[in-house]
């Protein structure tokens, strides 16, 4: 992967962890909201919630990832993707910065097994690496095994 | 501007094209009456006339020939035989598929020369001299007058027309352009007088109306097309002035009592050519096109004020509770006029969405006839109330399934002429299609009077498809075997014809009609007939809905198909076969706990009491144990989008008053989502929460029809 110096990203954070996500990949960001249960057969699937008028399915990235529910909190954020023509919510612990990173490397290296396809690379900054989320295989990947 | 006058043409050419195919069918099923003949000349010729006036040869060529062979009918030269009529539609089909080729590319590159050929031979063996006068004529500039060379030869009829323009109202320099319309008609016509007078005209210069009356060979449909090709003229009414004396000075003073502009002049004494032509531009004073995209806008913004509406009502009533102060009165007074402000207002965007479902039905008597005519039956197709009307998106989506049922009943429900004559039949079959209002509601019946489905039947071939077992079928009543062919897979045909085509069957026609929010419902006879009734929301944007909770989460049921609340001790709910029922007026019904197939935890309910909505489709009755009941509204009703995908027994979603988003249950969704369960033989118990993961598991019938 090339270097990805102009490109900027914000790193979410999950529990202890740290993630990236590309701003070009992000509509916007929203505070927690009120979200409706859906029947659905995909556990990390939380429900809609109501963006501006329009029915807005929401996901838990701690579900993705296999972590344990956490209540929402003040940091509790929706980062908001587009997938095709509708946008999806994807819960995240908080927001923290903005940041570029001065190497990428293709993420199979560090990381292997089922998460391994959450991310597209690894970005490098001075604190260490961040795993750079793949937003699509997140929100249309297959099934994680359960990693508590 | 071109555009503007090529969008007025495709929209009557349009209009002519319907009316010709009603014309031709008319042709043939009364034979050559003249007031059959009468009017499909006046249709072909109309065309023909506004396709001259646009430069489309090829389509003036066409009409032109379809008249020729009408000219020679209309003087019993020519008999009309099944073949003539297969040409003239032929040629019909032509013409709407050069109208489409314009409309996509504004020119035509289709050849004609064949369908030209067709009509010509038809025409032939005796003399249609006149058809080379025009029939290779230079290709014309659309200035050129609408040479008629042919009708004049045929009826060289002299009209007198009186024209009364009126100028758009944002034109500017009126004076200049009634100057301009006056000149046009000066070139293609005398124009013997003008009122007020020119002189007049040109001295006041804000003169926005002027009647001319003009002498003249061309058709009323002509002299308008004309006079609108200045897109400054707002509005045309035309009046056949035949009675007037020939010397007929300026245009008599009686203007007072001649129609507004506008006013369809339906009541004058009128020949019909001249009728005819007022009515192809019914009130064009009082409409105006308007784009779908800003009406759906529209309805878009209305659905957003009904939930903000809502939302005040709900905030003004929490503020009201909280602090008693007058202001509040105040707040609360605007809040319910605001109210019911928008609830007019929202039905007034609804009726501007709304068409007369005669658009969809109009396809069908020459889709019956085209079919009887393959499969040599004998079939009458009689339409009833096409003027009903429907909101556009509910028309566009329920035409596939009604050529399929009309598909289906010409196919398999009339019988051949010698079976319905051996079982005593009248030899012509008859297929009633009707559309009414019914309250909220449009009613569409398909009708047969065919040879019925045996429900005998039904259930071997349901039994030998493997969808249920022998013993299955025996058990069912003739009635629920009957609704067996709306399941996946099922079809009826003993053999597979062209006509009905193969394995989409009724189960697409269902799953439509259950998207549409509507329901479908068969009864038949053997040996009588066969008729399907469709049940349809007036519109699909905005209905009212009973609010509902299961434990902690609020759904809404489309009022539609709430059939009845009832409270109900909880101890009198029996379980019958492992099913939990209630008894309500002697009769027993099925009901069901939600909270099982959406995994919601089922509430430990303090009172004795619990709530049962009981639902409906068709005949089919369900309660629903719910544990509150928060009241009804009007609710927008939107998609929830892809990436959540179909969810079982729900249709969509709306926003409530708080903000927050409630579910829309679908009651057949969800009456297939419990039958489900029982047909897996499951036990209603929270833990095992049946369907709601199965995509098809089980294999059991109800269950597959999801999957649409």
């Amino acid at each position: 992967m090339d270097s990805g110096q102009s490109q900027q990203y914000v790193i979410v954070e999950l529990g202890a962890e740290k993630h990236a996500m590309a701003i070009s990949d992000i509509h916007e960001i929203i505070k927690m909201q009120k979200i409706t249960e859906v029947p659905d057969d995909r556990p990390f699937l939380k429900g809609v919630t109501n963006l501006r008028g329009k029915i807005m399915p929401v996901i838990s990235l701690r579900n993705r990832f296999g972590l344990e529910e956490a209540e929402a909190e003040r940091k509790t954020r929706i980062v908001v993707v587009r997938h095709g023509e509708e946008m999806v919510g994807i819960i995240v612990d908080g927001v923290s910065q903005v940041t570029r990173f001065s190497e990428i490397q293709p993420s199979s290296d560090i990381v292997s097994g089922l998460d391994g396809q959450f991310f597209a690379g690894i970005g490098r900054t001075e604190e260490g690496f961040i795993g750079i989320l793949h937003i699509e295989h997140i929100l249309t990947g297959t099934e994680t095994s359960e990693r508590q | 501007m071109r555009s503007e006058l090529l969008g007025i043409f495709l929209d009557e050419a349009e209009e002519q094209l319907r009316q010709l195919e009603q014309d031709i069918l008319r042709l043939e099923q009364s034979g050559a009456s003249d007031e059959a003949i009468q009017s499909i000349f006046r249709t072909a010729h109309t065309l023909k006339g506004s396709s001259a006036v646009m430069g489309f040869e090829q389509m003036k060529l066409l009409a032109h020939e379809m008249e020729n062979v009408l000219e020679r009918i209309r003087r019993q030269e020519l008999a009309v035989t099944p073949g003539l009529v297969n040409v003239l539609f032929e040629c019909h089909d032509m013409l709407c598929a050069l109208k489409s080729e314009i409309e996509r590319n504004g020119t035509i590159h289709t050849g004609t020369d064949d369908m030209a050929d067709k009509l010509r031979s038809l025409a032939a063996g005796a003399v249609p001299a006149r058809a080379d006068a025009d029939g290779e004529a230079p290709g014309p500039e659309p200035g050129a007058p609408p040479a008629e060379p042919a009708a004049s030869a045929a009826e060289p009829s002299v009209r007198h027309i009186e024209c009364r323009v009126t100028l758009a109202t944002d034109c500017e320099m009126k004076a200049a352009r009634t100057l301009v319309v006056h000149q046009t008609l000066s070139q293609h016509m005398r124009v013997l007088a003008t009122e007020p007078p020119m002189e007049e005209i040109m001295l006041r210069g804000d003169v926005d109306e002027a009647v001319f009356l003009v002498e003249t060979d061309l058709l009323p449909g002509e002299v308008e097309a004309l006079i609108r090709r200045d897109p400054d003229v707002g509005d045309v009414v035309l009046r056949l002035a035949d009675a007037m004396p020939r010397a007929a000075g300026p245009a008599p003073g009686d203007a007072a009592e001649r129609p507004f502009p506008g006013k369809k002049p339906a009541d004058s004494p009128e020949p019909e050519a001249g009728r005819k032509e007022t009515e192809s531009h019914p009130k064009s004073g009082q409409t105006i096109r308007v784009d779908v995209e800003r009406l759906d806008h529209l309805m878009n913004l209305v659905g957003e004020l009904v939930i903000d509406q809502t939302r005040i009502a709900q905030a003004s009533g929490i503020l009201r509770d909280e602090y008693r102060i007058e202001a509040l009165e105040d707040l609360e007074q605007i809040t319910n006029h605001i109210t019911r402000v928008i609830s007019e207002l929202q039905e007034s965007v609804m009726k501007t969405r709304m068409l007369p479902i005669e658009r969809l039905f109009s396809r069908f008597p020459r889709m019956v006839r085209d079919l009887a005519q393959d499969l040599g039956k004998d079939i009458e197709l009689i339409v009833v109330g096409k003027e009903t009307e429907l909101d556009r998106t509910v028309i566009e989506e329920i035409g596939d399934p009604l050529i399929h049922l009309i598909r289906n009943a010409v196919d398999h429900g009339i019988e051949t002429r010698e079976e319905r004559l051996a079982a005593g039949k009248p030899a012509k079959g008859t297929i009633r299609l009707s559309a009414m209002n019914q309250e909220n509601h449009v009613i569409i019946t398909v009708e047969d009077d065919g040879r019925g489905i045996s429900p005998g039947r039904i259930r071997a071939s349901a039994v030998a498809k493997g969808l249920l077992s022998a013993a299955a079928a025996e058990a069912m009543s003739d009635r629920d075997a009957i609704q067996l062919i709306f399941t996946p897979g099922f079809s009826t045909a003993a053999a597979v014809s062209e006509v009905s085509g193969r394995g989409v069957g009724m189960d697409i026609v269902r799953a439509h009609i259950e998207k549409l929010q509507g329901l479908i419902d068969i009864d038949t006879k053997p040996g009588e007939g066969t008729k399907l009734t469709i049940k349809l929301p007036l519109t699909l944007a905005i209905v009212r809905g009973l609010l509902i909770r299961l434990s902690h989460l609020t759904y809404a049921l489309p009022m539609s198909s709430v059939v009845e609340i009832v409270r109900i001790p909880q101890e009198e709910i029996r379980s019958v076969k492992g099913r939990p029922v209630v008894r309500i007026r002697e009769q027993i019904m099925p009901i069901a706990w939600l909270h099982d197939y959406f995994r919601i935890p089922r509430k430990r309910r303090a009172g004795r009491n619990v709530f049962v909505v009981v639902i409906g489709v068709a005949e089919k009755r369900l309660g629903l144990v719910v544990d509150e009941l928060i009241g009804n509204q009007e609710i927008v009703v939107k998609p929830i989008g892809s990436y959540v995908g179909k969810v079982d027994g729900v249709s969509g979603a709306t926003i409530l008053g708080d903000g927050s988003v409630a579910l829309i249950l679908d009651a057949a969704g969800v009456m297939k989502l419990v039958s489900a369960a029982i047909d897996q033989d499951n036990p209603f118990t929270a833990e095992q929460a049946p369907a709601a993961d199965g995509e098809g598991e089980g294999g059991a019938w109800i269950s597959e029809s999801n999957n649409w």
